[in-house]
């Protein structure tokens, strides 16, 4: 995977952003993401041709649930890390490189985005 | 501020909590790990078996050259400092700053017969002094009463000094060491899994730990016990082996972690503190 061009200080102030353009539902702690498919006229041609559907659904697991909620724009990603080290009892290594892991797995899939001082990334 | 034991290979010392394990590297007859903040290095520990020619002066001043030839405009220093750390054992302080400022030590244990390079970092230059002797007070390079301590992030386990490290795995949140007994015939595998409370939630211990280890249960019994859920079983590790192995995996629900032992008597030789006790 192609690694961040930012240094861990940054990376750990950043806010992560969800894709505006994708709707959940929550099932209780679970959630289930809906993603649109690109409307270009050829993946509309594909759909059509093929019958793929409109949207793509994921569905996350209770702790990338809680991530996902807490990707807001509000929090940075070093409260997310926190947040997760305290509710689950990890250390803080153990915390750090899992969150950032998974957080570095929305943003490959364009799920999620980071703010870091004002700049997308 | 708050500490926290770190031990690897009979190296032993206590450190700020935030300080966690970034790498080892070797054997208990050589290597080195080293300590970190989160942003810069900390502590870096060095250990190895001495030449039979061996001169303590000499390695001191070897050390000494060797911090001056790393760092611009670095001030060495050999330093007295008020400790009980060299009791029983020959060796030296030293003190240099630049940029950063730190501390290092070279001794020769003669009980383990190591000698171990301890060095710690302090980028930001506040209360270096009183920290370093925090660390080097509680420093010790080989076992007590036969047994080795074994603590990083949030595992703490000892294990009889004749057992072995063969290989460790240390990925977030999973945490595996195996050891071998003097005779090389025996192992015992212990791993430490973490958000054990959300794996639990799909499927019961048993479950979980018949698909961990692969091997076919003969023998299974489960039991509670100061409010920890066991699970003992008997197993075949390989599907033509002859031997069978013995098993216990436990979920604590105070660290939210399942254990996991496999190997001949196990239980009996490793004892593990599955969370802390204050």
């Amino acid at each position: 995977m192609k690694k961040l061009p930012i240094d861990r200080k940054t990376l750990l102030n950043a806010k992560p952003l969800r894709n505006t353009l994708i709707t959940w539902e929550d099932n209780g702690e679970e959630l289930n993401l809906h993603v649109p498919m690109k409307k270009s006229k050829p993946s509309r041609l594909w759909r059509f041709l093929f019958g793929f559907p409109e949207q793509k659904n994921i569905h996350l697991d209770l702790l990338g649930s809680e991530v996902w909620k807490m990707c807001n724009g509000k929090n940075s990603v070093q409260d997310i890390v926190k947040s997760i080290q305290e509710r689950y009892n990890l250390s803080r290594k153990e915390a750090e490189v899992s969150t950032l892991e998974y957080l570095r797995k929305l943003m490959s899939k364009h799920l999620i985005g980071l703010n870091i001082t004002g700049r997308k990334i | 501020m708050n500490w926290k034991l770190t031990g690897w290979e009979g190296i032993n010392l206590s450190v700020p909590e935030d300080w966690e394990l970034s790498s080892v590297d070797g054997n208990r007859e050589k290597g080195t790990f080293s300590l970190d903040d989160g942003y810069s290095i900390r502590v870096e520990v060095e250990w190895e078996y001495p030449k039979s020619t061996f001169s303590m002066e000499k390695l001191i001043e070897k050390y000494r050259q060797e911090i001056i030839k790393k760092g611009k405009n670095i001030k060495c220093n050999i330093v007295k400092i008020k400790t009980n750390f060299f009791k029983g054992k020959s060796g030296a302080i030293l003190h240099w700053k630049n940029h950063e400022e730190g501390y290092s030590t070279v001794s020769y244990c003669k009980k383990c017969g190591r000698v171990v390079f301890l060095r710690v970092y302090f980028p930001e230059k506040k209360h270096s002094k009183e920290i370093f002797l925090c660390i080097l007070n509680s420093f010790s390079e080989h076992a007590e009463k036969g047994r080795e301590i074994w603590a990083i992030y949030k595992l703490i386990f000892s294990a009889p000094e004749n057992l072995k490290r063969i290989s460790s795995s240390l990925k977030a949140g999973d945490i595996t060491f195996t050891f071998q007994d003097e005779k090389g015939k025996g192992e015992i595998t212990l791993s430490q899994i973490a958000l054990g409370n959300i794996i639990l939630r799909q499927q019961p211990l048993s479950a979980w730990t018949k698909e961990r280890i692969g091997g076919k249960i003969i023998e299974e019994k489960q039991e509670e016990r100061n409010n920890h859920a066991y699970f003992f079983f008997r197993y075949k590790k390989k599907a033509f082996s002859r031997t069978w192995e013995n098993g216990i995996s436990w979920y604590c629900p105070i660290s939210q972690r399942i254990f996991l032992v496999t190997g001949n008597n196990a239980s009996d030789l490793l004892k593990i503190y599955c969370h802390e006790t204050k």
